[in-house]
């Protein structure tokens, strides 16, 4: 059962590279990814058996990322193939280069590259293995470069480039963790057979601590990488603005989740073999840098997109942070990736209406979103109190039990820093906003179609549902995958 | 066998330090092939004639790869550029080897403190590995062509293999099958994306990759 979950992907994939008919094509997706939510749902009630010698086994943290990717995924194709059917095929103007034409990449390679990219998720959410999940969180960027490059033009050609050789050096240098982490494990003279999870935990006790120490540093600055991490984060505001709005919106929501879940998996170990404390501690430097960074760069910047993307950073910092803390945090911290990846996802697609409706991604170049496109406008503004972590949101909760946490450990240099970037976030965030928001305009309303802003809306909704009513199943999880974290 | 795998630590070691002098592309994307070819020998070496047929065939495909495929991408993507070669300083050079130089000597001081119980191949492939890691990463920083950031990549790869065999780090066949597809599909990306640059731009340095950038207010 849990390989069905990965081929099905795979083999829609390989399908839709061989079907030249666009429509067929987005029937794939569309069918693929409902398949997968369905046996996502299946797990929910019955967790399946372990796989390939255990090296794919689905534990309580696994399926929470399963889940949002899943949900995610699902959202973000209804919104996909609505927006392949209004792209051009033929060559057109750039239009913030309007004497440059380009073309978009083929539409069968498209979701031939995003449906390898949700196998290669999803692999790393089962992942049990350290190589397994090396080879996946590999998998991922390269699944994911064509995506990012589809809008062929110049901007999004050195997008591609920085973020295929920054990840890809990164990811190799996280192999370096996988060989030092063997290192740790030499007993007798003898490496260890494999490195999967369960064998390294059980034996966590004799791993050799200095190495085990190198090997953590480069686990953190290779997935970190990935994850956004300042100050690895060069690529992530590039890919993320010059990505189509949906590619936007799956890096931050479900590829950024991945990239921490593997640090998450490789902390676990650290705890068991007691070199957790200095895991946390740097956990809690690069959190807090990234927030700075991100607070820095958010504040009078220019270009929307690239203001959700930096947004992206500094919630990779609070997570990076809460994990710091301590263990009381981890509730929160697994409570916060579920809420942020919605709320990321939700407001890049509705960037995506901004964009095709205003043909720029200049902020003061955007005004009266509220008269021209009401719908849009007022997800927009949903979206910004969500993002901001205002009350009743899930995302208020998640950093509010973050920052008590941290003030029960007596962080107390954490906590103001954490509060000043968080507010000099707020200020950046709301003025953008706002000004987008209001304004006078003498368009007529845009009319607005119901599939641009549906699937953001019901993000937002399961944000907001998830902020006042945590359902049982769903908290009994996530306890569970706290439980988990700490219990070494 | 000692003796033959030394030789051939050696001359990746030399491949290294003639890539912190070279400046024509063409003569990169040779040295890198022969590089891989080396680099994918060592399995079958380091198994002391023990090998079986698994092992066999992941060497013949790494060879085949790394010697043959990659180069061929590179060839390809490169082709018709008129800008052969990418010009450097006698200064830059004169640096570039030295710290070539330092890199060494803290390599072969690094490989000392590593366990060292039953390794597979001697001592040496420790540092040549870590070394050809270093080189790689000095050629991604330094070199401005996109093509040689590709060949820093690969070198940096080639260096993580010697590394992963000295260590005796023996993956499940399967597992080495998805690494070797895994920088297989990458290099592959990273040729297309070579080509769409010299196409988009007049040449391939990335220096014209400048367009977005931020500043903080």
């Amino acid at each position: 059962m849990i390989c069905w979950i990965l081929w099905i992907p795979c083999v829609a994939g390989i399908l839709s590279f061989g079907i030249r008919s666009n429509k067929i094509g987005r029937w794939i997706l569309l069918t693929a990814t409902i398949a997968h939510m369905l046996i996502t749902l299946m797990f929910w009630i019955h967790k399946p058996q372990p796989a390939w010698h255990g090296a794919l086994k689905l534990d309580s943290l696994g399926l929470l990322f399963l889940t949002v990717l899943s949900f995610l995924f699902l959202n973000v194709s209804l919104y996909t193939i609505q927006y392949l059917k209004n792209e051009p095929h033929e060559l057109h103007p750039d239009f913030q280069n309007p004497y440059q034409f380009f073309k978009n990449t083929p539409e069968s390679l498209f979701i031939g590259c995003l449906l390898f990219f949700l196998a290669s998720m999803t692999l790393v959410t089962l992942a049990h293995d350290l190589n397994v999940l090396w080879i996946a969180v590999e998998t991922t960027t390269i699944s994911s470069a064509p995506l990012v490059y589809f809008h062929r033009h110049q901007r999004s050609l050195e997008a591609t480039w920085k973020y295929l050789i920054l990840c890809s050096v990164g990811i190799a240098l996280a192999l370096l963790g996988n060989f030092f982490i063997g290192i740790a494990a030499v007993v007798h003279g003898k490496l260890m057979a494999s490195l999967s999870l369960g064998s390294l935990l059980s034996k966590a006790k004799i791993l050799k601590k200095a190495w085990l120490r190198i090997a953590f540093i480069f686990f953190l600055v290779g997935y970190g990488t990935k994850m956004g991490l300042a100050p690895m984060h060069a690529w992530l505001p590039d890919a993320h603005s010059e990505a189509p709005s949906m590619i936007s919106a799956l890096l931050s929501g479900t590829l950024l989740n991945c990239s921490f879940l593997a640090l998450l998996r490789i902390f676990v170990i650290c705890e068991a073999a007691g070199v957790g404390i200095f895991a946390q501690k740097l956990f809690l430097i690069f959190g807090l840098i990234s927030m700075g960074v991100a607070a820095l760069f958010i504040l009078g910047q220019k270009d929307y997109k690239r203001l959700l993307a930096y947004s992206s950073v500094e919630h990779m910092g609070i997570l990076a942070f809460g994990i710091g803390v301590g263990s009381s945090a981890f509730f929160a911290v697994l409570f916060h990736v579920v809420c942020h990846s919605l709320t990321k996802a939700a407001l890049f697609l509705i960037a995506g209406n901004i964009l095709t409706v205003y043909h720029s991604k200049m902020i003061l170049r955007v005004n009266g979103l509220a008269k021209r496109m009401p719908y849009s406008g007022i997800l927009w503004i949903i979206g910004f109190l969500a993002i901001t972590g205002m009350p009743p949101f899930g995302t208020f909760f998640s950093e509010f039990w973050i920052l008590k946490a941290a003030v029960d450990h007596h962080q107390m240099i954490g906590v103001m820093l954490f509060l000043l970037f968080l507010s000099m976030i707020f200020i950046g965030m709301a003025w953008t906003f706002l000004n987008m928001f209001q304004g006078e305009v003498f368009e007529t309303a845009h009319q607005e179609r119901r599939w641009t802003y549906f699937p953001s809306a019901i993000l937002l909704i399961t944000v907001l549902i998830l902020g006042l009513y945590l359902p049982m199943p769903l908290s009994q999880e996530l306890q569970w995958a706290a439980h988990w974290l700490r219990s070494y | 066998m000692t003796h033959l795998t030394n030789v051939i630590l050696m001359i990746i070691c030399f491949i290294d330090f003639l890539f912190l002098v070279l400046d024509q592309l063409k003569a990169f994307v040779h040295w890198i092939g022969i590089q891989g070819a080396l680099v994918g020998f060592l399995p079958l070496l380091a198994s002391g004639g023990h090998a079986n047929f698994l092992l066999y065939l992941i060497a013949g495909l790494s060879v085949i790869i790394r010697a043959y495929i990659f180069p061929y991408f590179l060839m390809r993507a490169v082709q018709g550029i008129h800008f052969q070669r990418e010009t450097r300083s006698v200064l830059l050079i004169f640096v570039s080897l030295l710290a070539g130089i330092i890199v060494w000597a803290f390599s072969l001081d690094f490989a000392w403190h590593l366990p060292q119980k039953d390794l597979l191949l001697p001592s040496l492939s420790l540092s040549v590995g870590f070394f050809t890691i270093a080189i790689g990463l000095i050629l991604l920083m330094t070199r401005r062509t996109a093509l040689l950031q590709v060949v820093g990549y690969l070198n940096l790869e080639n260096g993580i293999y010697v590394l992963g065999i000295s260590l005796d780090m023996r993956e499940p066949f399967l597992v080495e099958i998805g690494m070797l597809l895994d920088l297989f599909v990458a290099i592959f990306i990273m040729g297309i994306l070579i080509f769409h640059i010299h196409q988009n731009f007049e040449n391939m340095d990335t220096d014209q990759l400048s367009i977005l950038k931020d500043k903080i207010q």
